[in-house]
């Protein structure tokens, strides 16, 4: 330890390096980390009423997390051997064998973000998820909004319209219904404007289907009740006190988005913009705990991987003086792949 | 654990303890600024305390200012503030709730946990144990330097939602408040880069403890076995192993909350809902989509925090029993019973922390649980004050303002405790809680307590640090006027708790019940100011002794410690050659001493011949 | 200057008890007589607790002023006991705390049952909560079921609100379901000696029995917003026909103005 003239022969301790104990410390923080996470897990779900675990609403692909689950083993495997390696001066063999396991963990990281795509294209987001059939329709509803407006703006911005406040839809509607009979605005070129005059009736079309699922939802009617404003404030005035018009129906909207989805003129966009609407109850406190433990098992992985590179990054100048850094490392390593192994039933079996 | 036996000195290496020491003429900047020197970070982490129990005190006065005198527009302070407030330094109500927020997130989280285990921790654990430095320099270098991208982030907060809409949310923070953007004004931006500090301080001290476990496991000089190690590196040690294993929960418990405030942060609506119940409508938005459970803040939260109050007052225990032990020239009453006592506290305080939540709504069979663990907390503390009294009994007492300022930490640590006791018991709790009783509570604790044992560690390591003695009469001033000012602020509030008196009030004499105090609250607020004026002898003090102080040799006090026999200030590396530890270090008056002819005998001195060994520990 | 010091020490536990002492003639103590019957049983744990804290302070203060008398007055250069400790003492000192806290803590399991057990609580009182209390950004919004029907979780045509006022009979149980629609709040009576937090997403009983009739404060004690300090509401007790007769007042008052639909003139 001392630097100074006097040896160092009397120490007090235990026969390990610092820098081992300190590892080993940091881990034990490391444990208490996680452990509150799995900790607030265990709380939440206990505590709710529900859980989703089927497949088909959380979109867990138990397969692919047990490969992982492998995928990481097989790497720790690979540490241990490279650090024995190191230890008998084999430093070919323990590069090798850091290059396996890094390549591992690009493997492990690879179809963890196979996964997480699964998820993002059902959009099971924490915080985006509708768990009641009434949200799921108002989700649809703000989606084919978020489609119209997109849409517009193509008109908007490309100058094919002009109109001093884009956001107010309602005046720029108008402005796109005059586009098949307009002509160009001066500087636009004739066949540009020909582009637009092609796509604006579905664009409007596709406007009309929206205001008209929009009104239900406000009015809080059928929608086999016709939706033009004045006639469902007459329906709604006809109501006794206390009287309801029947509610917009979960399957009305369902298969107002399929035929929607049918018409291929908008299809494009209406299937890209929005999602099927799918209530799964607990399903936003679902995604929220399943992306919080794997997220941030993988900026462990990402950081155990930086540690390997690093080693690896001597080349052929690789020796001895590392050895404690691979062994500290290693442990790391083996803890990274120890919390998955109680994070994969946890959220993938159970 | 650790053994008597040494072990081979080729194991102890750290990787980076070589760059450590790579420099030995090194430049200003590399060793007063971005020094790996512990001594240097000590003293670095000492002087931004200081300067933050300023800032944290101005805020306390500011709180006061409003009790005493509601509405009343503030004399220069409220100038200041007035300046960006637009109400002629009138307090308003978001503002006072964010005096006392930021007041208490300031003295915790950068003036009592970084100048225990920071400063002192960082200056005395190589020195006592006899190292020559950390384990890992670097890190320690980091911790400090961690410190001021967290205190920069609650600067930050305090402008980040405009002037009057800084962190408001107690520092409990609890959700929904300090979770939904439109639940405040104060719970945008600012309680997100609030909490952003609160992370960065975590990470300071998390690198500090990992570095203080592993110094002091494996770094202690020959012969510092564990029970010769002074109190000090005890309560060091413990303190360390309660950080590391407390403040990743709040860490996590931290993240989990800027998720659920993602959308306050980034432009997106994707955000968690841990702590968010579905369909609950603030400020008329619309119902929270949810699914999660605000309780689970208050159990991740005070999983750290009651800990984190053993954190922040083990070491000053420990540091006080130093000092008693030196100014009475006695050895310490029952050291083994005090080294079991702070290893119960640490212990029992990770089963305890449900009583700050009697009132919400707990299951019972909990609540009982959680009030035993409670009460049973006070045994080890019991131990202490007993074991303290008994080591300044039949002394020979040197009156001086270190020993009175440990005497004060005894007597303010004993009220604070007891009134513990009152809100241990559930149903008086019931009564208690989110009183002015707690107020009561924990400032006898933290003020009383802690900051009259930092009193006293300040000047008792002062020569080490600087070579200098502090001017003892100036800190006499200094105690008797904070002690006197202190219970003038704080005694009554036990008063104000028990007429019911909620905590947190903005403008208590709101309601008929209350009115009729705010005649104590005004005398409460010239206490605290007193009190607060008298911090600026100590700090005139600091500075005046630190160029003029008379000249101290290596042992001023004539103490035991290790740290004595360096020279002060000490070098880099510290001891003149690797010391070696012969016996424990509260020896005073032994046998040994006398033949020497002195009334301590150092832990370095090997025993005169013909001497029996006094030492009733180290084996 | 020693024995200033030693004095010093001995002096203040003593103006510290003198303050006490006085401190209820000066009105610097409980709002008033508890006014409930729980109330009384924590009044008297209270004083429980009173006394044995203040016999430990008591005692520790003059163990204290003893040692510092005593090194106050030692001859200069005399020396100083030479002593490790002592077994004995120690074991003593453990012992006697553990046992007082140990009784302290069973002494209050009885209470704690009463207050938060709801099984303790009479069968119909707990299917019949008289109103439920709302708390919100800074207000408490009081619910109280129609006339002759029971209180259901979620609100019912026919419900009678009012704002910031709570009227209950004395002398018998009554029970409450808190709830809060945003933030956390605490419900907080100090004359009844009543604390409860109202929990985001959850409906929490609450049940006290007002012994005497008159008007108590009830305040909000758990940081809710900046407005936290003015959430300043009242409980009425009075006795149970005039309970009724109120009500029935709120609800002429609230069908004038149309509040409610006209089906609930068969309340009585
Ligand atoms: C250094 C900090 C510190 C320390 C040491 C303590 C020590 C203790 N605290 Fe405190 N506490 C705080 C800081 C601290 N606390 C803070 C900051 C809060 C408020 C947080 C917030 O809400 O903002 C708080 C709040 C708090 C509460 C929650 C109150 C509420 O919100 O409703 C409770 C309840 O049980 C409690 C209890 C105790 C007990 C039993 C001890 C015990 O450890 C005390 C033991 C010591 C003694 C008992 C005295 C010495 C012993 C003797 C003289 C022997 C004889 C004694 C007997 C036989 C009784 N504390
Ligand atoms: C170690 C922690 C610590 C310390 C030292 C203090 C010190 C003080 N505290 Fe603190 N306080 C807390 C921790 C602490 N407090 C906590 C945790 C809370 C709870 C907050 C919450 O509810 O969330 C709290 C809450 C709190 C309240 C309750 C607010 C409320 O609930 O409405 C009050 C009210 O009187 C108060 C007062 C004081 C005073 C007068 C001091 C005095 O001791 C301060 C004395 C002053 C100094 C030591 C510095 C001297 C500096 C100067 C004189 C500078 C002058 C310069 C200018 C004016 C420019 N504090
Ligand atoms: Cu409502 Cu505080
Ligand atoms: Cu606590």
């Amino acid at each position: 330890m001392s630097h100074s003239a006097k040896p160092a022969a009397l120490k007090m301790g235990i026969p390990i390096p610092n820098s081992k104990l300190g590892m080993w410390l940091f881990l034990g923080t490391e444990i208490m980390f996680f452990t509150a996470f799995i900790g607030s897990y265990i709380v939440l779900r206990l505590g709710s009423r529900g859980w989703p675990v089927d497949p088909k609403d959380t979109h867990i692909n138990v397969l692919l997390g047990g490969v992982n689950t492998f995928v990481l083993i097989v790497s720790s495997y690979c540490v241990v051997v490279a650090h024995e390696a190191m230890a008998q001066k084999n430093f070919a063999k323990a590069r090798t064998f850091l290059l396996a396991t890094l390549s591992l963990a690009v493997l492990f990281l690879g179809i963890k973000s196979v996964e997480y795509l699964g998820k993002i294209n059902h959009d099971i987001l924490p915080g985006h998820i509708a768990e009641t059939p009434s949200q799921s329709i108002s989700k649809v509803s703000r989606e084919l909004e978020f489609v119209v407006r997109k849409r517009f703006r193509e008109y908007t911005d490309g100058g094919a319209v002009v109109v001093d406040r884009p956001d107010d839809i309602v005046s720029v509607v108008n402005l796109i219904a005059a586009i098949p009979e307009g002509k160009a605005p001066e500087g636009m070129a004739d066949y540009v404007f020909r582009e637009y005059q092609v796509t604006a009736p579905a664009d409007l079309e596709l406007y009309r289907q929206w205001m008209n699922l929009h009104q239900h939802i406000v009015a809080n009617v059928s929608l086999s009740v016709p939706a033009v404003p004045s006639e469902y404030l007459a329906a709604r005035g006809a109501l006794k006190e206390g009287e309801t018009l029947p509610e917009l129906g979960f399957d009305e909207v369902a298969n107002l988005l399929k035929d929607l989805k049918a018409n291929e003129q908008y299809d494009e966009f209406v299937s890209k913009g929005v999602f099927d609407p799918h209530p799964v109850v607990y399903g936003n406190i679902f995604a929220s705990t399943y992306f919080l433990m794997t997220g941030f098992h993988a900026i462990h992985v990402i950081v155990g991987m930086i540690l390997f590179a690093v080693v690896l990054k001597q080349g052929s100048s690789l020796n001895e003086k590392w050895t404690d850094f691979v062994e500290n490392s290693g442990l790391y390593w083996h803890f990274v792949d120890l919390v998955w192994i109680f994070l994969f039933p946890m959220l993938y079996i159970i | 654990m650790a053994t008597v036996t040494p072990s081979l000195g080729a194991h102890g290496h750290a990787d980076d303890h070589a760059h450590g020491h790579g420099h030995h003429e090194q430049s200003f900047l590399s060793k007063y600024v971005f020094s790996t020197d512990h001594k240097v970070i000590g003293i670095q982490f000492l002087v931004t305390t200081l300067l933050m129990l300023m800032v944290g005190g101005a805020l306390a006065l500011a709180v006061r200012w409003q009790l005493a005198f509601p509405w009343g527009s503030m004399p220069i302070v409220g100038k200041l503030f007035g300046l960006f407030q637009g109400e002629g330094g009138q307090i308003s109500p978001e503002f006072y709730t964010m005096l006392f927020t930021m007041h208490a997130s300031v003295m915790i989280f950068l003036v009592i946990i970084p100048v225990l285990a920071g400063a002192f921790g960082n200056f005395l654990i190589p020195l006592q144990i006899g190292a020559d430095d950390m384990a890992f320099p670097i890190l320690n270098m980091l911790s400090y330097w961690f410190m001021w991208p967290a205190i920069f982030c609650f600067g930050i907060s305090f402008v980040a939602g405009g002037a009057t809409a800084g962190p408001a949310n107690g520092w409990t923070s609890y959700p929904l408040l300090s979770d939904l953007a439109q639940a405040s004004p104060s719970s945008g931006a600012a309680q997100t880069w609030w909490l952003f500090g609160l992370t960065l301080v975590g990470v300071s001290s998390m690198m500090g403890s990992v570095n203080y476990m592993t110094t002091i496991i494996n770094m202690r000089a020959p012969g510092m076995t564990l029970f010769r190690m002074p109190l000090t590196i005890w309560s060091m040690f413990i303190t360390a192993i309660l950080q590391s294993f407390a403040l990743p929960v709040l860490t996590a418990a931290g993240f989990m909350l800027v998720f659920d405030r993602l959308g306050s942060l980034l432009p997106t609506d994707i955000h968690s809902v841990f702590f968010i119940p579905a369909g609950i409508v603030v400020n008329n938005a619309a119902p929270t989509v949810g699914g999660g459970q605000p309780l689970l803040w208050q159990h991740l939260f005070w999983f750290y925090s009651h800990p984190a109050v053993y954190i922040m007052l083990l070491p000053a225990m420990g540091m006080v029993s130093d000092m008693l032990a030196c100014m009475c020239r006695k050895p310490v009453f029952g050291y083994k019973p005090m080294v079991y006592s702070m290893a119960a506290i640490a212990g029992l305080g990770f089963i305890v922390w449900g009583h700050h939540m009697f009132t919400s709504g707990m299951n019972p069979a909990l609540g009982m649980t959680f009030m035993t663990s409670t009460m049973m907390i006070a045994l080890p503390s019991a131990i202490k004050v007993f074991n303290w009294i008994g080591t300044i009994w039949d002394g020979n007492l040197r009156f001086n303002a270190v020993f009175l300022n440990c005497a004060g930490f005894v007597a303010m640590f004993v009220v604070g405790g007891l009134s513990g006791i009152f809100m241990a018991a559930v149903p008086v709790d019931i009564y208690f809680h989110d009183t002015y009783f707690i107020v009561a509570h924990f400032h006898y604790v933290l003020f009383g307590a802690t900051l009259f044992g930092v009193f006293a560690a300040i000047q008792f390591w002062f020569p080490k640090m600087f070579g200098r003695l502090m001017n003892d009469s100036v800190q006499k001033w200094h105690f008797a006027l904070t002690f006197i000012g202190f219970n003038g602020t704080f005694f009554p509030m036990h008063l104000l708790g028990i007429a019911g008196m909620p905590r947190r009030y903005a403008d208590p004499y709101l309601h008929g019940y209350l009115e009729h105090l705010l005649p104590m609250n005004q005398f409460m607020t010239i206490s605290a100011i007193l009190m607060g004026f008298a911090q600026f002898l100590l700090l005139g003090n600091f500075a005046y002794s630190f160029f003029y102080g008379a000249k101290a040799g290596r042992n001023p006090w004539g103490a035991n410690g290790l740290e004595w026999s360096a020279p002060s200030p000490p070098g880099h590396g510290n001891f003149d050659e690797p010391p070696v530890c012969y016996r424990g270090p509260y020896e005073y008056s032994s046998p040994e001493a006398e033949a020497l002819g002195q009334d301590f005998i150092l832990q370095t001195t090997p025993t005169p011949p013909g001497v029996k060994k006094s030492d009733a520990h180290g084996h | 200057m020693k024995k200033f010091w030693a004095l010093f020490f001995i002096f203040w536990p003593i103006v510290a008890l003198y303050v006490c002492f006085v401190a209820p003639s000066r009105g610097w103590w409980f709002p008033s007589e508890p006014m409930s019957t729980l109330g009384h049983q924590i009044d008297g744990l209270f004083y429980l607790i009173l006394f044995i804290v203040t016999l430990t302070f008591i005692g520790t203060q003059i163990a204290m002023g003893y040692v510092l008398w005593k090194g106050a007055t030692k001859t200069p250069g005399a020396k100083a006991m030479f002593s490790h400790g002592s077994h004995k003492l120690e074991i003593i000192w453990t012992i006697v705390p553990s046992f007082i806290l140990v009784f302290i803590s069973l002494t209050q399991l009885e209470v704690l049952a009463n207050i938060r057990v709801i099984s303790n609580f009479p069968e119909e009182a707990r299917n019949a909560p008289i109103a439920e209390v709302t708390a919100r950004q800074f207000e408490w919004r009081i619910r109280y079921p129609k006339p002759g029907t029971t209180l259901a979780t979620e609100p019912q045509p026919g419900d009678l609100y009012f704002v910031n006022e709570l009227h209950v009979p004395t002398n018998q149980l009554v029970m409450i379901n808190l709830r809060t629609q945003d933030v956390q709040h605490a419900f907080f009576s100090p004359q009844l000696r009543v604390k409860q937090d109202a929990v985001p997403g959850l409906v929490i009983p609450v049940w006290f029995e007002v012994e005497k009739a008159g008007t108590y404060d009830l305040v909000c004690a758990e940081l809710c917003g900046w407005g936290h300090y003015k959430m300043k509401a009242r409980i009425v007790a009075e006795s149970t026909r005039e309970v009724q007769q109120y009500i029935a007042d709120l609800e002429n008052a609230q069908n004038e103005d149309g509040v409610a639909d006209d089906t609930s003139d068969d309340s009585e």
